[in-house]
């Protein structure tokens, strides 16, 4: 009999829930999306609001969708951290609720564990490089030693944060990147750019100030969001390409929102290509935070033998690194 | 034929960089490096033209300093801008990431402290090296009691003031020294930082703002 997972991510904008089985099959992914009601940034107690709502219907459709019913369903997985605390404990609670109702092991997930496990499980890569581009996270990283050792990362904002509030500022609602990556296809004119790296790290906060600066003198928004993303990609392309030589690696994947922008997977194909390596990314549809990255984390946590977290340690963790998680599969 | 492609021809390539790539050459009978940035085709020509240019000038600048004062780095022997490279002295010695395990605590101890040392005066001069890792400083005659360390690879080093691009110089050593060599991290750290606010002008500017940053990155528990 197959074993069926539930995961349930709720760290910043999304609440969603994944249900898949020990074979990878995804049984189910619905996702509900918080829309800001008056500012275009995120205000935490609004999304938590929205989860609260939506949660349990959610839950209910990837049920009904996975034709299963709760007692179904073997383990139980959500999103510890890191993200926005208030969105965070909505998905804790609930799934704290079904874990003690229903008397199912639970597992707390690290949330861009989730990203990397979903690419390299859903691609069946052995050793990548994985670049990391989401909301939360701008990271380098590779597995070695137990761990999702951090190679290199922003030393302030992420790429994401870059692309998103870039794209506020032209009051593009989230997420904003599609609707840059378009205009910067129309950009004809490159502008220079503050270009920061730091060892295999980068900085965007000096990028943001200046491409705002520069929409502020009038120029024109498409070559600004052209320039901005060149320079922004080509820093985080260098960066891993750093990282890259050091390490043992046989792939490159990208991972997270980000990795959907078709402009970053062609440079990080364009840069792996010179190492003899492929570049992938993760499925365009599993880009965006997602509840079946959480089921494929709890799903190897469970296959690992991990002991499940008792109800009342099954808090959130707001600040949760990257690099502390033990990760025990390879 | 161009004394570039010359030189490579009968030089041996012994590091292809993300930055660029370095070849064994010899250059008016001497050993010596010859550092050539070619193109990254990744990035737009525009931006890769004025990447590669823009470094080798300020490489070649911050080299050429260096040069005439007492500090251990290699001398600038030639520079090109348009063809992007630069020919420098050669160093014999150990990168100190390679020797680091065979140090014992005191000569980690000295070794740090040096580079503390080392570190403030390029600071004072006002030139941030952006990629102080245990890769690019080398030891020169250890285990000789009269070592010398060399620090190299100015590539992404920039002439600046800015007490907060010293301190990130200081908060990028720290990552890489904890991730390579978690275990005596510490004891180099410890004495570097020490001789390093010693000498630095502003030193306790810079730190309280390096201690900010350590705080700032993503995600740390601790704050």
């Amino acid at each position: 009999m197959s074993v069926r997972v539930l995961g349930i991510e709720s760290t910043a904008h999304t609440f969603a829930v994944g249900i898949i089985d020990d074979k990878i099959n995804i049984l189910a992914d619905i996702r509900a999306i918080y829309k800001p009601q008056n500012t275009l940034g995120i205000e935490p107690h609004e999304a938590a609001e929205h989860h609260s709502v939506e949660g349990p219907t959610v839950l209910k459709r990837a049920l009904e969708k996975a034709s299963l019913s709760i007692t179904d369903i073997d383990v139980i997985c959500y999103s510890m951290g890191p993200g926005l605390g208030p969105a965070l404990r909505i998905g804790a609670t609930i799934a704290r609720a079904l874990a003690y109702m229903y008397n199912k092991p639970l597992y707390p997930v690290h949330h861009a564990i989730g990203h990397i496990e979903l690419a390299k499980t859903l691609l069946n890569l052995r050793k990548p490089l994985v670049i990391l581009v989401s909301g939360g996270h701008t990271a380098i990283t590779a597995y070695n030693l137990g761990k999702w050792r951090i190679y290199g990362e922003t030393l302030d904002i992420t790429l994401g944060n870059l692309i998103d509030m870039f794209a506020r500022k032209l009051n593009i609602p989230f997420p904003g990147g599609p609707k840059i990556e378009e205009m910067a296809l129309n950009g004809e004119k490159f502008i220079e750019m503050p270009y920061n790296i730091k060892g295999n790290n980068v900085q965007y906060s000096g990028l943001l100030t200046y491409a705002n600066k520069l929409l502020n003198k009038g120029f024109n928004k498409e070559d600004i969001a052209y320039s901005l993303q060149e320079t922004a990609f080509s820093m985080l392309i260098e960066a891993s390409e750093r990282a890259l030589i050091q390490l043992d690696v046989d792939s490159v994947v990208l991972t997270g929102g980000v990795a959907s922008n078709d402009r970053l997977y062609e440079m990080t194909k364009e840069m792996a290509a010179k190492h003899g390596l492929n570049a992938y990314r993760s499925p365009k549809k599993y880009n965006p935070d997602n509840g079946v990255q959480i089921a494929i984390v709890g799903l190897k946590m469970w296959l690992s033998n991990y002991k499940p977290i008792d109800i009342k340690d099954a808090i959130v963790r707001q600040r949760w690194r990257l690099d502390e998680v033990e990760v025990l599969w390879e | 034929m161009t004394l570039l492609e010359k030189l490579i021809k009968k030089g041996r390539l012994i590091w292809r960089g993300a930055e660029a790539d370095l070849y064994l050459i010899k250059f008016e009978n001497k050993r010596a490096i010859l550092k050539y940035r070619s193109e990254r085709k990744y990035r737009t020509k525009e931006l890769d033209d004025y990447l590669r240019k823009y470094r080798t000038y300020t490489e070649a600048i911050i080299l050429y300093e260096l040069g005439k004062s007492n500090f251990s780095s290699p001398s600038l022997y030639y520079v090109n801008l348009y063809e992007t490279y630069l020919i420098m002295e050669y160093i014999d010695g150990k990168k100190l990431k390679d020797l680091f395990k065979e140090l014992s605590n005191d000569e980690l101890k000295i070794i740090g402290k040096r580079i503390g040392y080392m570190t403030a005066f390029l600071h004072n001069n006002n030139i941030v090296h952006n990629d102080l890792t245990t890769s690019n400083f080398i030891i020169s005659g250890y285990p000789k009691e009269d070592y010398e360390i060399y620090f190299i690879d100015f590539g992404l080093s920039i002439k600046t003031s800015d007490f907060r691009e010293k301190a990130v110089d200081i908060d990028v050593l720290r990552r890489v020294l904890y991730a390579t060599h978690p275990e005596r991290a510490d004891i180099f750290f410890k004495s570097f930082l020490e001789s390093y606010l010693e000498k630095a002008y502003d030193g306790e500017k810079i730190m309280k703002f390096y201690y900010k940053l350590s705080k700032m990155g993503r995600y740390f528990e601790r704050r």
